[in-house]
């Protein structure tokens, strides 16, 4: 794809971070200066910093961000924020590790100030308005953790080089936050030793305009993609504390649940499957065996496959 | 179904009835419910037998 002029080009000092706004259609470029840095990233909706990029939804569609998955906003807005243009094997991402603190260092080591992507992002979004407390959970990239058969997270050899960098394509006005992690020079995530990354911005382009809107006709086409206006409560509290609202009802979707009760007649072959299913899959009573087969039935052959979101994980 | 030689009660609600609505449409597993439900159960113990041969 065709990128547009490029219009900024900085280089992020260890451990600094920087607040971007990126328009849609534009390219932004993170790229490692002396390779081995682990970055992480937060990303905000420019035109309402409520809504910002959930890594729970980008872990839907895999534990490692690649090229071509979606930077996806929290639901109930849903929408797409950045595209995974260019996601090198070398930059291997982490979706798993909630980023690093002042607290962990303390709690890890005794000391009490040490370079930490919480602070570092604080510093970072506050050019914006943003406090500490609108830091999210970050997207993790040169950062090569893997799980322990116990579960644990386990941590590996930094492989990010300079040749390779990462490109997002936005989907929308964005503010995005690249910044140094500062847990690489006594944890392993950046091969003990902090260094620079830079970042660049690429105007947008007829064919980064042409890419956004087929992206948009695939992933922003969902009648229960809610916007702003559609929310019964949406203005920001201005006061810290919680009070409850008087006479508050809460309109639960599809509340109450209505059940009917459907009457299978089963052969003698359906029984001995429905046995054999019992073995071999869902450990339930006839009925929780028979649910969860249709429904497991429905979801490996029935979901839309354009929603790649959705569409990973089944298993039969 | 022809002399069923055992009855099994299924409990749906609304949202599991819509989706299993959708394959009704789609005329290929019956025209009623119960014998989508069977239909589609046949069809996942094929899929899973098939997996693990």
């Amino acid at each position: 794809m065709k990128r547009g002029a490029k219009r900024l080009d900085i280089e992020l000092p260890p451990v600094t971070g920087r607040a971007v706004p990126v328009y849609k259609g534009e390219v932004l470029q993170i790229t490692q200066v002396e390779g081995g840095q682990c970055v992480d990233f937060n990303c905000f909706n420019l035109r309402d910093y409520k809504e910002h990029m959930s890594v729970g939804h980008i872990r839907r569609q895999g534990l490692r961000f690649v090229e071509g998955h979606i930077i996806w906003s929290a639901p109930p807005r849903l929408s797409p924020m950045m595209y995974g243009l260019k996601i090198p094997e070398t930059c291997v991402t982490d979706v798993l590790a909630a980023r690093c603190s002042a607290q962990m260092f303390e709690l890890l080591f005794g000391i009490e100030k040490h370079t930490n992507c919480t602070d570092t992002f604080a510093e970072a979004i506050g050019e914006f308005g943003l406090t500490p407390d609108d830091i999210h959970d970050s997207l993790n990239m040169w950062m090569n953790t893997g799980l322990s058969e116990d579960g644990r997270a386990t941590y590996h050899w930094n492989t990010g080089v300079p040749e390779e960098p990462v490109e997002l394509l936005a989907m929308m006005d964005v503010l995005a936050v690249p910044i140094v992690c500062g847990s690489g020079d006594i944890l392993p995530t950046s091969n003990f030793t902090l260094k620079p990354i830079s970042i660049q911005v690429y105007e947008k382009s007829s064919e980064s305009d042409e890419q956004v809107a087929d992206l948009e006709s695939e992933y922003c086409s969902l009648r229960s993609q809610k916007s702003l206006d559609q929310f019964r409560t949406r203005d920001i509290k201005v006061d810290r504390e919680l009070h409850q609202i008087p006479n508050y009802e809460p309109k639960f979707v599809n509340y109450p649940l209505v059940f009917d009760e459907v009457e299978i007649g089963f052969s003698e072959q359906d029984f001995k499957d429905l046995e054999y299913i019992r073995q071999n899959n869902f450990p339930g009573t006839d009925e929780e065996v028979v649910l969860a087969s249709v429904m497991s039935w429905i979801r490996a052959n029935r979901v839309h496959k354009d929603w790649a979101l959705y569409n990973s994980g089944v298993k039969l | 179904m022809d002399n069923p030689s055992k009855i099994v009660n299924v409990k749906i609600n609304q949202q599991q009835l819509e989706v299993l609505e959708t394959l009704r449409s789609e005329g290929t597993f019956g025209d009623a419910i119960d014998d989508v439900i069977l239909n589609v159960f046949r069809a996942y113990v094929q899929d899973v037998r098939k997996k693990k041969e």
